[in-house]
């Protein structure tokens, strides 16, 4: 056992810090009302924004983006450690470093996909050109994802697309759909799915905002209406596409941005120590000095969580349980977090966007709201709770 | 509305308050049993008192007067209820048990012979029951129940198991579950007995509970021969019978007066360690936590008030009940926690040790309260009826 850093990990660390401090914006962690465990503020303040993209190319140019890919791919061929470091740094201060197809599909394709599908993907992904976007989620299947209705056919070279997708975060914002389908009806329901990768541009399909709870555009609905897709676009074997949904899950839990956490954190922390009442800081209150002790604690353990995942991925190792473990821990801790900072702030936290009154730019408010999507977003806090019965505890499957 | 008692009902309350300073033996105070934590000693005290009780008529105080009450309703039963539990007179779940639970269930289904028997007795503080319920293998699904009464001539002949019966070795009855149609689904072939604890073929074995006392029992049954009339109400309507008897048994009412004056003790005690200069008896988490428990204490009270008031109307409380009944046990773990945070180490003391604080009550409520919250249903199953009977969310 050693937890300690490397003198290797510990220059690269520095490297990163180094590397923020000059190429982003001073105000734009400010600004950034991006809350840890959150994806609602994300299209606002990120995806459409100039700054944003000038970062991501930059990360780009040195491989950043995808820090643990072998450089073959436009990797910087580094540790998942490493790669973990980085996000924890990036996350701290609210950098763009990061996107679906980078962490979710990209490590996927890594694991499952052909040669020529890495070859086609992979360095176009490392190079921030394109982005994408989950379609895994349609009306009626959420928690019970496998019931998924949305049909590929085979017809020629092609696969024909019909359905629909909901929630689909991003979708008006990114490039392609990697997507979940039903290529055999007549299988059991896990075993007739496959994966693939679906340009947003082609002919058939019609994207529909949904306004969340902050009243951004984040979310969509996506409709197919006989889209056509080239076969070559599906990833790994037909009809084995929930194994490696499972997986891109797996992926997907692991991103929680840790180093948001802790910013968020302290930034609440400091507001509490120079705002006084009756002469006094806020957190001169023992009830207010135990609650954020509390929170300070639980951030301490999501941070240890969150290297173990990393030191398991280095060695080869995928980490199942662990990924639904820190996705539940951390997502619940945002919640708490945020209703801390609201009790903390009291009838300020609770004005509108743009009052001067508005403590943290408003930040504890939003984070609020947007709080609440990512209990549900990539496999609800009862999903997790199962996968950690079953996968995790051997405990019998049931309904 | 109205949620003050009357000026009679007030005075009822003084009355009562008088008796019990005149009637609670010292040596009970002495004893101090709590939750399952009676001894062959304090059980003597006690029925002594409950004897007194009965014959003032304030064992069953709402109960008709033919039948040993004295008809005065609901509301003073429940006054009646909190003064004796506030002054922690030796009264305990057996008689929530033979007055309350079984003794109102017995009125609903019982014939007139049956009444007078059983529930005059229960009255007088004669007789106790306990209750035949669980099994090894059923408890929550109580419905899968499997001792067995067969007809055989003038007699039904009884086999099986029965756990967790408390009282059972004291008891003078037992409020029997059984299976009188093995081939009618579950919940339809259950009936209701009261079978003397007397009869040949009863084995009461102790069970020792947490606190190392004697208070549950596993209690076997092998071809126990009854008598017909010890059938209650109709044969294979017991399920409904039965639960009947348990929305009276999660009523709780009275519970809110037992937190209260611990509460108040503890209040008391962070105050006299202020004033001694301990920094404790000033501090902002534990009075903050001490708060929160009284105010859920009110919300308690305000359940056992309403669940009273329907008995008064003749309403029938069910899943009010339940909602009762997980509130309390709730409660008292909560209640328990926060009581032990002030307390600190001394709270962890038992009763011999000259340095116990409060009794070791606290110490002895962190223990004895776990069996609430499974007895009488487990939270979980108080959830459900919640869910199904009060939110009409459908069954699993």
């Amino acid at each position: 056992m050693d937890f300690r850093f490397s003198e290797q990990e510990e220059a690269f660390r520095s490297d990163v810090e180094g590397f923020i401090q000059r190429e982003l914006p001073p105000e734009w962690t400010a600004q950034n009302l991006y809350w840890p465990g959150g994806y609602g503020a994300i299209p606002e303040f990120e995806e459409t924004n100039p700054i944003a993209q000038q970062f991501k190319h930059k990360l780009a140019e040195k491989g950043w983006l995808t820090i643990s890919w072998p450089e073959e791919y436009g990797g910087a061929g580094r540790s998942h450690i490493e790669q973990a470091i980085f996000h924890e740094r990036m996350s701290y201060y609210r950098a763009p470093a990061a996107d679906v197809g980078t962490l979710i599909s990209g490590p996927t394709i890594m694991r499952f996909g052909s040669d020529e599908m890495k070859r086609e993907w992979l360095p176009r992904m490392a190079k921030g050109e394109i982005r994408f976007w989950l379609a895994y989620s349609e009306p009626n299947a959420g928690s019970d994802l496998s019931s998924m209705k949305t049909s590929a056919v085979e017809d020629g070279d092609h696969f024909i697309i019909n359905g629909q997708k909901t929630w689909s975060s991003g979708a008006h914002t990114t490039d392609y759909a990697w997507m979940a389908v039903r290529t055999d009806p007549s299988a059991p329901p896990h075993k007739g799915i496959s994966l693939i990768i679906v340009d947003n541009k082609s002919e058939g399909i019609t994207i529909r905002p949904l306004t969340n709870i902050l009243g951004t555009h984040s979310f969509n609905e996506v409709f197919f209406d006989n889209v056509r897709v080239p076969k070559r676009n599906i990833v790994g074997e037909m009809n084995r596409g929930w194994y490696y949904l499972m997986v891109a899950l797996d992926f997907e839990r692991l991103v929680v941005a840790i180093g948001g956490f802790k910013r968020t954190f302290e930034e609440i922390l400091r507001w509490g120590t120079d705002t006084t009442h009756n002469d006094q800081p806020l957190t001169s209150d023992p009830l207010i000095k135990d609650r954020l002790a509390e929170i300070a604690i639980e951030i301490d353990v999501a941070y240890v969580l969150f290297w173990q995942t990393a030191w398991m991925l280095d060695r080869g190792l995928v980490p199942h349980i662990e990924a639904s473990l820190l996705k539940l821990f951390t997502t619940e801790l945002s919640q708490r977090l945020a209703s801390t900072g609201m009790e903390l702030m009291g009838p300020y936290a609770q004005l509108d966007r743009g009052s001067e009154f508005l403590p943290l730019g408003g930040r504890v408010c939003s984070g609020y709201l947007d709080c609440i999507s990512a209990l549900v977003g990539a496999g609800t806090s009862e999903i997790q709770r199962n996968i950690i019965a079953m996968r995790g505890l051997g405990l019998p499957w049931a309904w | 509305m109205d949620f003050r008692f009357s000026e009679e009902e007030e005075a009822f309350r003084g009355e009562v308050r008088e008796w019990l300073k005149k009637e609670i033996p010292p040596r009970w105070i002495e004893l101090d049993p709590g939750l399952w934590e009676e001894t062959e000693e304090s059980w003597a005290l006690s029925r002594e008192f409950q004897r007194k009780l009965g014959q003032k008529g304030w064992m069953a105080p709402a109960y008709p007067r033919e039948y040993g009450g004295l008809d005065l309703g609901h509301m003073r039963r429940l006054i009646l209820s909190e003064e004796l539990n506030y002054h922690r007179a030796p009264i305990s779940i057996e008689v929530e048990i033979s007055v309350n639970w079984v003794g109102a269930a017995l009125q609903l289904f019982g014939t007139d012979e049956q009444k007078k028997k059983y529930i005059t007795e229960v009255a007088k503080g004669e007789a106790i029951f306990c209750l035949g319920y669980s099994e090894p293998n059923a408890g929550s699904d109580l419905a899968s129940l499997q001792t067995k009464a067969v007809e055989d001539g003038d007699s039904y002949v009884i086999n099986g198991q029965k756990i967790w019966c408390s009282y059972a070795h004291y008891a003078n009855y037992c409020w029997l579950g059984a299976r009188t149609d093995p081939t009618a689904p579950k919940h339809k072939g259950i009936s209701m007995f009261v079978v003397d604890m007397k009869t040949p073929g009863i084995t009461v074995r102790p069970l020792i509970n947490i606190l190392n006392r004697h208070s549950f029992n596993e209690v076997f049954f092998d071809d126990v021969r009854v008598p017909k009339d010890s059938l209650i109400g109709q044969e294979n309507n017991g399920w409904y019978q039965l639960v009947m008897a348990l929305d009276f048994e999660r009523s709780m009412i009275g519970t809110a007066a037992v937190n209260q004056r611990l509460i108040e003790e503890l209040a008391e005690y962070m105050t006299e360690l202020r004033r001694g200069g301990d920094p404790r008896g000033d501090d902002p988490l534990l009075k903050d936590e001490l708060a929160e428990v009284a105010v859920q204490n009110e919300v308690l009270r305000m359940m056992c008030y309403r669940i009273a008031w329907m008995y008064s109307k003749d309403l029938h409380p069910s899943y009010e009940s339940s909602m009762s009944l997980l509130f309390c046990s709730e409660l008292l773990r909560r209640m328990a926690n926060v009581g032990m945070r002030i307390l600190g180490p001394y709270g962890q003391l038992d009763m011999d040790s000259k340095w116990a604080v409060l009794q070791a009550r606290i110490m002895r409520l962190y223990l004895g309260c776990l069996s609430i919250g499974v007895g009488g249903g487990s939270n979980e199953i108080q959830r459900n009826i919640v869910a199904m009977r009060g939110l009409g969310l459908p069954r699993k």
